[in-house]
């Protein structure tokens, strides 16, 4: 009986964690929507990931949606790709170390950076992702999106957590 | 349109008017009903309105709680809605994910508009209520927007508001239309009221002044003049109609007035007499009748009797009826009558009063003098009687008293001796000195008739007798007069048609010349030979032939048989003779007299020589110019003249010596006692002495005796008339005794 409980239990948390997950992807998804990158989009939307993260898997599943007309195309990036091609770029946590150097990298470049390791935004991520209370927040980096000219709504301004 | 104006016509102009108002009043409620129609349409537009308004709102709101929406900011998308806060109208507003569940709402806190339901109550009810106990009612307005995230559907949003402040500010805005049109109908209702009023009240007023004009036939009420205007004007000329209709019912009344003061002067002067001013027979008659009338309506007054009446001086009015008249009491004596009348109680007595030789008075001193001596005669009457006698003049110098209420026939006696001794003294006139005595017949009622027609006559049968017995007295009606009455009616209606049915004879008395010892002349006679009855005396019937007026007719007839008579005779005998023929003098009193004379004369074809007039004193006793002018005018056709009866008339010998006679006959009452009454034989002498003197012709009347014969002839009357000669005879004896005289 102990041992059932606890399985659901954990299945439980595993199945929330899941749900977490989704959600972060949801939401990054929908970030796109709030996003003005300057001038056209190409083919596709290209949303990269970093490093090892369990958010790989939801966001590989937005590969075919589209955003705003055009298709999304998912692909990981190995460290040293062309991130500068990607419109949208998530740093995993497991990429913590590095996270400097992708951002020298991306400098400039229009590519929305996106996090959910936690106090990333305040040094640069333009959108951190966060787990408050059961509830998905972010906080966003507007100077950070600025520089890359990039434009965020300011309706989804006003649903940041904090705003830099 | 006829038929319209027609109906809209007759209608009063009161319903003119609420016609009027109404259309007017039903204008403006037209126009309130625009109003209205325009303000539901606003209504809907506000309605459209909102919805647009609210559309918009929620597209907005849409699209700000986007974001909240995908990134499941429930806080933030309830925080976007719960600014329609400030939006009074909106009581509700949800976001609704696409699965239906309620992702974010607002529910306007309490009060909510005030018709809603307790479910306020449900205020802080779970989200999900919102569905199932929705809180948006009919009439509300929802409109709802798509949240769309780059193009995909992430959920709706609903906004419900409602009307109510709209339907508040409608309503208010209608109830002040209403109240303001019900107050602009209040007023014009009001204004038109007075405005009808200021119409229909003159006029009305105006009809009633009418009716009671009409009512109270006072045309001096005059209407009012209310207003100016048309009424006022219609009013003004009434008011002239009535001031010409008073004229002229003022003018009619004066003129009614006059008549009746025409009406009552014909009627005084129907009923009155002028000259002694006392009533006249019409009046005295229906005085009369009333013996016999049963009681009349009280106030009635009897036909003829007018209501005043004047008299000459102040002595108490006799004869002046009452006023107001019920039956005289002795109609209740009569009526009771019976069978013996003599024992019924005498109730009434009628005096016929008849002035003696009054036309004697008339004809010497002048029909003034006569009317004065009337007059005096009818104060005296009066002065004698009561105030409750009735006297009326109802002939010439006749006069009627009707005594009512008699206790006994006694009383009758008395007044009749009050009368004649009223009467007896001299009435002194125009410095004449006359004498004017009565005779009087009284007849009692009931007793001697019960008809009053008949007391009147049976009290001039009564008078008649007085008179016969020698005037200046009264006689009572007794049951044998009426035989005489009625014997001399009878008389009257056969003398009437004696000389048709030729029932008159002319008989002849020879007059005898005493020197020529013959028969020079006869007088004329008239006998009549009543069928069945005889002879009837000439004292009977000549009277009444010259009361009646026959005597004329007669005498004509008389005169022309005797012109005939003397043609025949002169035509047979060698000596021709005269025939002497009496006029009376009603028969002076036509004015063909003497063509009648001239005409006989003519017809009979003799010399007027051969044919005398006789004439009585009487008829030259007077002042008649006439008579005179007519004897000249015979005379002068050579006729001879002469005085029948003379000595007992009034004659003066002035009268003797202007008259155009040729003879005198001495009345036989002289001759008859000579010559062995000294007086007569004086008389005789004297007469037969100035007939000599005169130039006269003298013949006597009535010799019987031989004694007569010698003494006449000792005096030197020569002519003789008599039964000693011969009595009157008819033609045919007259005519043996010429014969037997020519033979001699």
């Amino acid at each position: 009986m102990l041992l059932f409980w606890l399985g659901a239990a954990l299945a439980h948390e595993v199945r929330a964690q899941a749900q977490e997950h989704e959600i972060k992807a949801a939401f990054i998804y929908n970030f796109i929507s709030f996003t003005e990158w300057p001038g056209k989009f190409g083919a596709t939307i290209d949303i990269c990931t970093m490093g090892n993260d369990p958010l790989n898997t939801p966001l590989g599943a937005l590969q075919n949606k589209s955003a705003k007309g055009t298709l999304i195309a998912v692909r990981h990036l190995s460290s040293g790709d062309e991130m500068k091609d990607c419109h949208v770029v998530f740093i995993s946590d497991s990429e913590r170390m590095n996270f400097p150097s992708i951002l020298a990298r991306l400098k400039s470049a229009p590519t929305l950076t996106v996090t959910d390791s936690e106090g990333l935004a305040a040094q640069g991520v333009m959108i951190e992702l966060g787990l408050e209370e059961r509830h998905i927040v972010f906080k966003i980096n507007m100077n950070a999106a600025k520089q890359s000219r990039l434009m965020i709504k300011s309706k989804l301004l006003r649903l940041a957590k904090v705003v830099y | 349109m006829g038929l319209r104006a027609l109906f809209f016509n007759t209608q009063s102009i009161r319903h003119k008017l609420m016609i009027i108002g109404l259309t007017t009043t039903g204008l403006v409620a037209l126009l309130f009903l625009l109003t209205s129609g325009l303000l539901i349409k606003e209504f809907f537009n506000a309605k459209e309105a909102m919805a647009r308004d609210l559309s918009a709102q929620a597209q907005m709101l849409a699209e700000n709680s986007s974001a909240a929406v995908v990134f499941n900011d429930r806080a933030g998308a309830t925080e976007i809605l719960s600014s329609l806060n400030t939006s009074p109208i909106i009581i509700e507003a949800a976001i609704l994910l696409p699965n239906q569940e309620v992702f974010a709402w607002f529910r306007r806190p309490a009060p909510f508009p005030s018709r809603r339901s307790p479910l306020q109550k449900q205020q802080d009810a779970a989200p999900n209520m919102l569905l199932t106990h929705p809180t948006i009612e009919k009439g509300d307005v929802t409109v709802k927007s798509d949240i769309i995230v780059d193009g995909k559907n992430v959920g709706t949003l609903r906004i419900g508001a409602t009307m109510e402040p709209v339907y508040d500010r409608l309503l208010a805005f209608s109830l002040t239309i209403v109240a303001l049109t019900a107050a602009g109908l209040g007023v014009s209702f009001f204004l038109l009221g007075r405005l009808r009023k200021s119409i229909t009240g003159p006029l009305l007023d105006l009809t009633d002044m009418m009716e009671r004009v009409a009512v109270t036939e006072d045309y001096s009420l005059r209407a009012k003049i209310e207003t100016q205007d048309e009424v006022g004007l219609l009013t003004n000329r009434f008011n002239e109609m009535l001031a010409k209709i008073q004229l002229h019912d003022y003018a009619l009344e004066k003129e009614l007035q006059e008549r009746q003061r025409t009406e009552e002067r014909l009627d005084y002067i129907a009923h009155y007499d002028p000259v002694t001013t006392l009533p006249n027979r019409h009046f005295f008659n229906a005085r009369l009748d009333q013996l016999s009338t049963p009681v009349r309506e009280e106030g009635v007054p009897v036909p003829g009797t007018p209501l005043a009446i004047p008299t000459p001086d102040k002595t108490p009015k006799s004869g002046e009826p009452p006023l107001t008249l019920t039956a005289h009491p002795c109609a209740a004596a009569a009526t009771g009558i019976l069978p013996n009348a003599a024992l019924a109680h005498p109730c009434a007595a009628l005096m016929f009063i008849d002035l003696d030789n009054f036309k004697i008075i008339n004809d010497n001193l002048g029909h003034l003098v006569g009317d004065l001596v009337l007059k005096a005669v009818a104060n005296r009457l009066r002065f004698t009687l009561r105030p409750t006698d009735v006297i009326a003049r109802i002939g010439g110098d006749e006069f009627a008293v009707l005594l009512g209420d008699l206790q006994a026939s006694g009383h009758a006696v008395i007044v009749a001796e009050k009368i004649r001794y009223a009467l007896a003294d001299a009435f002194q006139i125009d410095g004449h000195e006359i004498y004017a005595h009565a005779s009087i017949g009284i007849a009692i009622f009931p007793q001697d008739t019960t008809d009053p027609t008949d007391l009147l006559r049976l009290a001039d049968t009564a008078m008649y007798h007085a008179k016969e017995r020698g005037k200046n007295t009264y006689q009572f009606f007794l049951p044998e007069m009426q035989g005489k009455a009625q014997k001399r009616m009878d008389m009257e209606s056969g003398l009437r048609h004696a000389l048709a049915n030729g029932e008159l004879e002319i008989h002849y008395q020879p007059k005898y010349d005493l020197l020529q010892k013959r028969i020079i002349g006869a007088e004329a006679l008239l006998r009549w030979k009543r069928p069945g009855i005889g002879m009837v005396g000439p004292y009977d019937f000549i009277p009444i032939a010259e009361e009646t007026g026959l005597i004329v007719p007669i005498g004509e007839w008389v005169l022309n048989q005797a012109c005939q008579q003397i043609a025949a005779w002169n035509a047979r005998f060698k000596v021709p003779i005269h025939i002497a023929v009496n006029l009376s003098g009603r028969q002076f009193k036509e004015r063909n007299l003497v063509d009648v004379v001239r005409h006989a004369l003519g017809q009979a074809a003799i010399p007027a020589h051969y044919l005398e007039l006789e004439i009585t004193e009487s008829i030259v006793v007077g002042t008649e110019g006439t008579t005179i002018d007519k004897l000249n005018e015979l005379q002068a056709m050579n006729l001879n003249i002469s005085i029948d009866d003379f000595g007992t008339g009034y004659s003066s010998m002035s009268y003797l010596k202007r008259l155009p006679i040729s003879t005198l006959k001495i009345d036989r009452s002289f001759i008859k006692d000579t010559p062995g009454d000294s007086e007569d034989v004086a008389i005789t002498s004297a007469i037969i002495a100035m007939a000599k003197i005169l130039k006269l012709d003298i013949v006597a009347e009535g010799v019987e005796t031989q004694e007569q014969i010698d003494f006449l002839l000792g005096q030197g009357c020569t002519v003789i008339q008599g039964y000693f000669i011969s009595p009157p005879v008819p033609a045919q004896a007259f005519g043996e005794m010429l014969q037997a005289q020519a033979d001699t």
